[in-house]
């Protein structure tokens, strides 16, 4: 992300538009990683946004700064929304934890969200998805439909959501085809059009025939349709463009909820320090639409692993597993607890290739 | 009486505030060698930038060789047959030899033909250069034979030389003189620009004197004497310099064995330099420029550091302390470029005052500066030294190069130092302010400080210094008194003609 | 190192594709920097090209036209950057820092509607012969002329600049103004020109990138690629084989460590994702080691005319 630092800083010395004075207005604000228009993660963050917008109308009035680099750059642009007279800040990437942190010990007035993180303080609440809920299902749908059992994976950073990302696609599309091999492809980056597009066709032309993706633009969905014979899945947004084909279906945030409900914590007084995680039960994480392309009994199959999850019937991570060096992590029937999953730093058994630091 | 190639009628410019040029006439024969005399900011400058098109007159005529003669750009002086050797600014360091004489060309040849005309001319002329060099790696003579050479090869018909000596050795400069004669007898008009009055006695045949943008006088230069001309281009009479007989105390700057790389991509290294200064002495040190006085100033006041016993200031040894260290202990120096290096240009004389006199003028308590105290010392400075400004706010860029240098050799030496150590001292001050500057020098090693004075000028050197030694290539000649020094000792010291003998023991 | 699956042809092909917005961008940018202007927009001027260039292809079909509209587009805003610099003498950084930010704003505008549309391909050239060569045919000559046009444009500048008096004007004027305009040379509108062309390449490169390397519109998806070009510029001390090498090198370490990840290697990740930086670096700077290697001498200095 550093390649960015030196605009997003140039950003910041233009200041954040629209920061007058206006008490009786709860202030909300956001820091986002990347633009609101990448079609993914931060476009989703910003419809949170806008539809806290929608639901208070003038009784709130919500700031933003976009492609903020995560460090020091976004540490300032925390600091000067506090100084601005933000009531509440959303910071909505990983890497935003430890300045989060910072920022929030030295305006212990405003509340602070960080999303995805595991570091906590009386004045920041962490929030994530279970999005891991929805990789099964994409794990699921892969492991039915690639005809090479070659099914690359483009990750952005070795975090601990990513990595639980990976595990839980591998996991499903192992259990519908044993022989499927997964290639993961580190980007570096949340949001780099050209890069992704380049991983993805590296990972095409190293014969895989379906890609996931955890980065945050739709550049991967461009190159696979360019490819042809290509199916991929919509990340963080539902990618709906690119359907039927190669998008067959989608993971998508749906923070507006979530958003809605701090907000009223704040003007109620009510706001406490907590920790949320949920998935595709409460609505945090949906399914985007699965197409046509996907056949009818692979798709009936998708949707009730979908509503067993959304029950609480079926978790993901559901022993017997074993971690990639052969050692047990579940028994057969045991649940993978909060913990453990939160901090997640290793592959499943069968998972080839390490995880860098 | 020679044919007229230029005339001059009434020529006419102002700037805001300034009329450079009023109503200014004279003529140049063919093959006339003139002399355009003035001080810094007569409007000599303005004067040959409408001949070369640079600049348009506000109203005035001009005839070249009975046409009428109103260039618009240089391109179209050029085509003329007006051909301009420039003082400064008109050289492309990362560029060879043979593209600088290009751009200056109008319709260049074949970069291999260029090359061979290039080589012929400058033998004709007893010349030498390389073309394919690169002129960032060419001394300043060799430099100025680019600008010649450039002019040369396109036949001109008038040639303008712009203090075309004060980059040379003597002996280059009668080089130079040859070659002027021989263009002048081959019907080349050359206009020659100059405040030496030496040297226009020497070559110039007539003289046109301005003053305050007006020609004051038009005269015979070898008729005239030199006090003459000054007075005719200062207006009045002014004081000589007054030196006291004096004796020389301690030691005060020692150098032993100083050598010091060069931290600019094209500078001179300093090579092996002792010498020592006593207290009541001046040392005059000559050189043509760019053979490492830049370096040598920076190595005395710090700025470049070098071992401890390499330069030792009343005998301890300082060369590993830098500027602000040697500064406090009364080591003082002022460079040669005002504007960025003795000045910051966009901050007022009072910030500038503060910035080298802090330390030894108590300008500075416990880390806060006292601002009142500062104005009052930058005042001081712009009454002693006669600085023509407004006021101390004033920046240090609004200020003429004469005035502004007047200001930085003040804030010096009324700072007391035991040490100082000049670069060019009177660079760009008319007559007048330069004597003062010289009589501030000598006044100041009378109260008992060791003076260094780096110049090129060498009329300089000998009215000021009591001993001369000259830097070439980095070294220090042998250092020897003033006194019984002939011209041509001088020259051998600044190293010569730099390899021009070869080509003379040919021609 | 094991590259056993890759593909050498597949690689080599997709280098060059992978290198060409970059390269495009930076022989600009040579260009502006050799005449003595330092633009450090070239972010904002790629992402206008990618934007207009995208919506003119949409609208007419037309890649090539996409692409001429993406140059005319970046030029006009070079030219704002021009203006301001050159005849308002505005600071070059500042503006060229401010240009990025326009660049980004207006393209994020612009581009709202074109979220997620295609754009008409641009065809692969099968050029006759070469093409048909195996092995070297379908890496080297198989490809979009945009491709070429960026490799003739490398011969195009270097020549110019040393054989012809146009770029030794262009080279004085970069080197002294003061000199330059003393000797009659027009330094401002040398320079505006050289601005001009700066823009008209980064509004090519930036289309590439949406036209042909992604293919499609997303906001900010130039994502870094012109502080690249500004770096490679300076890497390859102001040459233009140097430009290409660069260019070439980190586009080809790009695409080599994805694939070598894809492909599964045992070499530490870390190493590669930062390879494609480090080698570039590495090379040009021994390349450059040896012989005079400056920046232009006048490069984001204010020119003014004095009397």
């Amino acid at each position: 992300m550093n390649r960015r630092t030196l605009l997003a800083s140039a950003a910041l010395a233009l200041g954040l538009a629209g920061t007058a004075i206006a008490q009786d207005k709860t202030k909300v604000g956001f820091i986002f990683v990347g633009p609101v228009g990448d079609g993914g993660w931060t476009y989703e963050h910003n419809q949170g946004r806008l539809a806290v917008e929608e639901h208070f109308g003038d009784a709130v009035e919500t700031v933003f700064q976009e492609s903020v680099p995560e460090g020091a750059d976004s540490e300032r642009a925390m600091t000067q929304m506090a100084l601005g007279g933000a009531d509440i800040i959303f910071t909505t990437s990983f890497g935003y934890m430890d300045p989060t942190i910072n920022v929030a010990s030295k305006f212990p007035n405003v509340k602070f969200e960080h999303a995805t993180g595991y570091k906590r303080a009386d004045n920041v609440s962490t929030y994530s998805a279970r999005f891991y809920e929805g990789r099964a299902i994409q794990g699921h749908i892969a492991g039915k439909m690639t005809k090479t059992n070659k099914i690359g994976y483009i990750a952005s950073f070795p975090i601990p959501e990513v990595i639980r990302g990976i595990n839980s696609a591998y996991l499903h599309a192992k259990k519908v085809n044993p022989d499927v091999e997964f290639s993961v492809v580190w980007a570096y980056t949340w949001f780099d059009p050209a890069k992704e597009a380049d991983a993805a066709n590296a990972l095409i032309e190293q014969g895989a025939d379906v890609i996931l993706q955890h980065t945050d633009s739709t550049a991967p969905q461009a190159a696979a349709e360019k490819a042809g014979n290509v199916i991929t899945f919509g990340q963080a947004s539902d990618m709906g463009e690119y359907a039927p084909l190669p998008r067959v279906s989608s993971i998508i945030d749906d923070w507006a909820p979530y958003y809605i409900a701090r907000v009223q914590a704040v003007k109620d007084g009510t706001w406490e320090s907590t920790d949320t995680w949920d998935g595709i039960g409460p609505g945090m994480v949906g399914i985007g639409e699965i197409s046509d392309a996907v056949p009818a009994e692979v798709k009936a199959e998708a949707l009730a692993m979908k509503d067993a999850i959304a029950s609480g019937e079926y978790h993901p991570f559901t022993g017997p597993i074993k971690k990639q060096d052969g050692s047990d992590w579940l028994a057969e029937g045991e649940t993978a607890d909060d913990g453990t999953l939160a901090g997640m730093d290793f592959y499943v058994e069968g998972l080839t290739g390490d995880i860098p630091n | 009486m020679r044919e007229t190639l230029l005339d001059i009628k009434g020529l006419t410019k102002a700037y805001p505030g300034v009329i450079a040029n009023s109503d200014v006439s004279f003529s140049v024969g063919k093959g006339e060698v003139h002399a355009l005399l003035g001080e810094n900011g007569a409007g000599k400058s303005t004067l040959v930038k409408m001949i070369y098109g640079l600049v348009k007159p506000d109203s005035g005529s001009m005839m070249l060789n009975g046409a009428a003669f109103a260039p618009p750009n240089p391109h179209a002086a050029r085509g003329s047959g007006v051909a301009m050797v420039f003082q400064h600014f008109s050289l492309f360091e990362a560029l060879t030899v043979a593209e600088n004489v290009a751009l200056g060309m109008e319709n260049p040849p074949k970069p291999r033909d260029l090359a061979q005309q290039i080589r012929d001319v400058s033998e004709t002329y007893g010349l030498p250069l390389d073309p394919d060099r690169t002129v960032g790696g060419l001394s300043a003579g060799e430099r100025q034979r680019v600008e010649i050479i450039r002019c040369l090869l396109q036949d001109p018909r008038l040639l303008i030389m712009d203090e075309p000596t004060s980059v040379l050795t003597p002996q280059e400069v009668e080089i130079l003189f040859q070659t002027l004669r021989k263009l002048s007898d081959e019907g080349t008009a050359i206009l020659y620009i100059s405040h030496k009055l030496e040297e226009i006695r020497t070559i110039c045949e007539s003289a046109t004197i301005l003053r305050r943008g007006q020609v004051v006088a038009t005269c015979t230069p070898r008729d005239t004497t030199a006090r003459a001309l000054a007075e005719m281009m200062v207006g009045a009479s002014f004081d000589a310099v007054q030196r006291a007989t004096k004796e020389f105390g301690e030691v005060r700057l020692k150098v032993d064995g100083l050598s010091a790389k060069s931290p600019g991509e094209f500078g001179t290294s300093l090579k092996d330099i002792s010498f020592e200064v006593r207290a009541g002495e001046v040392l005059g040190i000559g050189g043509v420029a760019g053979n490492g006085q830049d370096e040598f100033l920076a190595a005395i006041s710090g700025e470049i550091l070098t071992e401890a016993q390499m330069v030792s200031f009343d005998g301890a040894p300082v060369g590993t302390q830098g500027p602000e260290a040697r500064r406090k202990a009364g080591l003082l120096s002022a460079p040669e470029e005002r504007l960025g290096h003795a000045a910051a240009p966009d901050m007022s004389l009072t910030e500038n005052a503060m910035l080298t006199a802090a330390a030894r003028q108590g300008l500075m308590k416990k880390g806060f500066l006292n601002w009142p105290k500062a104005t009052g010392f930058a005042e001081q400075v712009i009454e002693a030294f006669d600085v023509r400004t407004p006021g101390a706010g004033t920046a240090a860029r609004a200020l003429s190069g004469g005035n502004l240098q007047k200001f930085v050799i003040g804030r010096e030496v009324l700072q007391r130092p035991q040490v100082l150590v000049v670069n060019q001292p009177t660079w760009g001050v008319d007559a007048a302010a330069a004597a003062a500057i010289r009589q501030a020098l000598l006044d100041l090693a009378a109260q008992g400080a060791a003076v260094v004075v780096i110049s090129q000028d060498l009329d300089e050197l000998m009215e000021v210094a009591d001993r001369f030694g000259a830097l070439n290539e980095g070294r220090l000649s042998d250092i020897r008194p003033v006194q019984g020094l002939t011209v041509d000792e001088i020259g051998l010291m600044m190293g010569g003609a730099h390899d021009m003998e070869m080509a003379h023991a040919t021609a | 190192m094991d590259f056993g699956t890759i593909n050498p042809i597949l690689l080599v092909a997709s280098l060059m594709v992978s290198a060409t917005p970059i390269l495009l961008a930076a022989i600009g940018e040579l260009v502006t920097e050799k005449s003595g202007v330092l633009n450090l927009g070239v972010e904002g001027m790629m992402i206008t090209g990618a934007v207009v260039g995208f919506a003119v292809a949409v609208n007419t079909g037309s890649p090539l036209l996409g692409f001429a509209a993406a140059a005319l587009a970046s030029a006009l805003l070079s030219l704002s950057f021009g203006f301001l610099t050159q005849y308002l003498l505005s600071n070059q950084v500042a503006t060229g820092l401010g240009l990025t930010l326009v660049g980004l704003g207006l393209s994020s505008l612009i581009g709202k509607p074109y979220e997620g549309m295609k754009a008409p391909s641009l065809a692969d050239l099968h050029i006759p012969v070469l093409g048909d060569i195996p092995v070297i045919g379908p890496m080297l000559f198989q490809h979009d002329i945009m491709v070429y046009v960026s490799i003739a444009m490398i011969a195009a500048v270097w020549a110019v600049l040393k054989f012809t008096r146009a770029g030794l004007i262009l080279r004085a004027v970069g080197e002294s103004h003061d000199a330059a305009h003393a000797l009659g040379y027009k330094v401002v509108h040398i320079r505006m020109m050289a601005i001009a062309f700066g823009g008209a390449c980064s509004g090519l490169g930036g289309a590439y990138l949406s036209l042909v390397r992604v293919p499609q519109w997303t906001e900010g998806m130039t994502a870094g690629a012109g502080w690249i070009a500004l770096a490679i510029v300076v890497f390859a001390s102001w040459k233009p084989w140097r430009v290409l090498i660069g260019a070439y090198l980190f586009g080809g370490v790009t695409v080599l460590q994805l694939n070598l990840q894809a492909a599964g290697t045992s070499l530490p990740v870390e190493y590669l994702s930062m390879s494609p930086y480090l080698i570039t670096i590495l090379v040009l700077v021994v390349i450059s080691a040896r012989g005079y290697h400056g920046a232009p001498a006048s490069l984001g200095r204010a020119f003014h005319a004095s009397h």
